[in-house]
């Protein structure tokens, strides 16, 4: 299951990220494998994602939230 | 030995300028690193001779885009025309401790002598959050400090220990027994359960503004609220102090002219140097008025949030959310808006926004525009009184340059930049009351920047264009505009513009244009020799004429300052040539069927 699947005020963790173009960033965001992530909200019909990474929020469209492997809690 | 050369380096944002700046002061400079578009600053720190570096921002040593590339090079001692570093100071944010700790790992295993520095104490405190500088010591076996380069809090543990003062026994117990741990990453699990770090809480009162300043309807509202209000004091404030200041400047100069032997000497001085650097400067106040707004917000955090909000729209011509603050400040100059495209991660993208940003209606084209509508255009009302003719002009003209801008954007990416959408993730900081100091080093620093880099460029071009405009001499004086070289050119490209419905007094003037969009407007009086060269226009070209002339300023790319600094930002001449080609052609392609129709339409 990746990220942009999950439902608004869903909670799960990372299990990995896709290696690519968005790898980088996102881990300097602190989207690392065990991190916790929550979807805090849903704007622009699902194309765009408020997340909360280990509690503190970053904005993520849903293209790349989907190379972000989760697994729901 | 002390450490002469000293790297600071860390993931983006966390601080490290402001700690750049509050160690050296303002004695730094700012160069690009040899074959790339990376700023290269370096400064002296205080009291002292010793040089530091402030390295592009990082995340990982795996380096993605050639900023990081060079950081990653100098910080492994690669590179043979790079700077050999003797210590490093690794900084990172106090308040997301945990998100570092894959980086902290990655610098210690680079074995150079490193401190690490846990900035932003000051509101880890504030939001309850807590770190042990001396437990991470331990466990990273490397002297650590908590800092706040903001309020210039832990200044003198950095120094003590770049001068090996105080064999840092404040900051690191274990080294002093002897001992040199391994270097390893910190485990932040393990720092929480022996209670040395506890993450602070997110701030409520972010999430409660996030919440409005997000909303699908009242997020967009916000936003466009926040751009009117800053537009309104670039448009009411900054540009008349500019213009007062190049008027004033422009005084100044005739009366120094006055004081000097009249010959060619003075014209050369006076006309080719000093009203060119007085036209330069009048663009600083706009300038500074731009970077004042973007700091604020920038600093205060908002800014992501107009990002996440632009992107939507954005998207639909392949741009990225982050493309959105580089094409709001070109609606004051290109050449700051092209330098602020730094910020944008992905390459393609930042190409794109560098190559549309000239389309959109900068404040040169002001005057002009003035001009032309207010000698040609009836002063009708429209829908009552609510819109003259006149504004609804104006504002048609602002409309073509960002349907430009939009069309080009989409046949890039539907063309050349071809591909997937690219990647967008921005962190949603917490709000915070912009701080005095940022902002106003940010100013100085942009300042610094532009007047040396842009003002040499100009400079140099402005003399070229005022030689080809007054030579040959007539008696040892400079020669009339009317006779000069440039006239010749302009009797050139006659055949060209005829089909616009253009004369050659126009020609003539888009030619002087290319220095500064607006001196169109001065070169139109000395060839009519007329203060109000709009009457003597009128009779010459007419209505057709007159809306292919507005059309054609509208899209072309009539501007050196930003040829150059494309030409920099981009570091090859193939962009700002083609650019240059598809902006004229475009330019030229609009005037032609406005011409055509309005004769049509019989105007």
């Amino acid at each position: 299951m990746h990220l942009a699947e999950l439902t608004q005020g869903q909670k799960a963790v990372v299990t990995g990220v896709a290696q690519g173009e968005a790898f980088c960033q996102l881990c300097g965001l602190g989207v690392i494998a065990g991190a916790e992530v929550e979807i805090v909200r849903q704007l622009s019909r699902r194309n765009m994602l408020v997340v909360r990474v280990d509690g503190s929020d970053m904005a993520v469209t849903s293209v790349t939230a989907s190379t972000i492997k989760v697994r729901p809690e | 030995m002390r450490f002469e050369t000293i790297g600071l380096i860390g993931p983006p944002n966390v601080g490290k300028s402001t700690l750049f700046n509050r160690l050296t002061g303002l004695r730094q400079k700012v160069s690009n690193y040899s074959g790339v578009t990376v700023e290269h600053r370096s400064g002296t720190l205080r009291h002292s001779s010793q040089t530091v570096i402030d390295l592009p921002g990082v995340w990982t040593l795996t380096p993605h885009s050639d900023d990081q590339r060079i950081a990653v090079a100098v910080l492994r001692g690669e590179g043979a025309h790079l700077p050999k570093l003797d210590a490093v100071l690794l900084v990172v944010d106090g308040t997301q401790f945990h998100k570092y700790s894959m980086l902290i790992g990655e610098v210690l295993a680079c074995k150079l002598p490193t401190m690490l520095l846990i900035n932003m104490a000051d509101e880890l405190q504030q939001r309850n959050g807590f770190i042990d500088p001396l437990a991470i010591a331990r466990e990273l076996g490397t002297p650590t400090a908590l800092i706040s380069a903001a309020r210039g809090t832990g200044m003198e543990a950095i120094s003590n220990w770049l001068n090996h003062e105080n064999a840092s026994s404040s900051i690191l117990p274990v080294l002093q027994k002897g001992g040199n741990a391994a270097t390893c990453a910190p485990d932040c699990n393990s720092l929480t359960a022996s209670g040395a770090y506890r993450r602070p809480s997110h701030s409520a009162f972010t999430r409660a503004v996030d919440r409005w300043a997000l909303h699908p309807v009242a997020g967009p509202i916000l936003c466009l609220a926040f751009l009117l209000a800053a537009f309104q004091v670039i448009f009411r404030l900054a540009y008349p102090a500019g213009q007062w200041l190049t008027n004033w400047l422009g005084i100044i100069g005739v009366k120094a002219g006055e004081a000097l032997p009249d010959n060619i000497l003075r014209a050369i001085a006076v006309d080719g140097i000093w009203n060119g650097v007085a036209s330069i400067v009048g663009f600083l106040p706009q300038i500074l008025c731009l970077f004042l707004v973007i700091t604020m917000l920038e600093d205060s955090g908002y800014m992501a949030r107009a990002a996440v909000i632009a992107d939507r729209t954005m998207g639909r011509v392949g741009l990225n959310g982050r493309s959105f603050l580089p094409l709001l400040s070109a609606y004051a100059c290109a050449v700051p808006a092209i330098m602020a495209t730094r910020a944008i991660p992905s390459k393609r993208d930042r190409l794109a926004t560098i190559l549309i940003a000239p389309f959109m209606t900068c404040s040169a084209r002001l005057p002009v525009y003035a001009l032309l509508i207010a000698a040609f255009i009836p002063a009708h009302a429209l829908l009552g009184n609510l819109l003259g003719l006149q504004a609804a002009v104006m504002m048609m003209l602002y409309l073509i340059g960002l349907l430009a801008a939009l069309l080009t954007a989409w046949l890039l990416r539907s063309s050349v930049m071809k591909g997937q959408a690219s990647m967008f993730a921005i962190e949603l900081p917490n709000y915070r009351l912009p701080r005095l100091r940022t902002i106003g080093l940010a100013i100085v620093d942009r300042t610094k920047v532009f007047l040396k880099q842009v003002a040499t460029v100009i400079l140099v071009l402005n003399l070229v264009i005022w030689f080809l405009a007054h030579l040959p001499l007539q008696n040892g004086h400079a020669g009339d505009v009317g006779s000069s070289f440039l006239a010749r050119v302009g009797d050139w490209i006659q055949p060209l513009l005829h089909p616009l419905g253009l004369n050659r007094a126009v020609g003539i003037s888009l030619l002087t244009a290319f220095v500064a969009r607006e001196s169109v407007v001065s070169t139109l009086s000395t060839l009519y020799n007329s203060v109000h060269p709009g009457d003597a226009l009128r009779a010459d070209i007419g209505m057709a004429g007159a809306l292919a002339l507005l059309v054609f300023f509208a899209l072309a790319m009539q501007c050196t300052a930003t040829l150059a600094v494309v030409r920099r930002e981009t570091n090859s001449w193939t962009w700002p040539v083609a650019q240059l080609a598809y902006m004229t052609a475009l330019a030229y392609a609009g005037a032609f069927v406005t011409y055509r129709l309005a004769l049509l339409l019989h105007l």
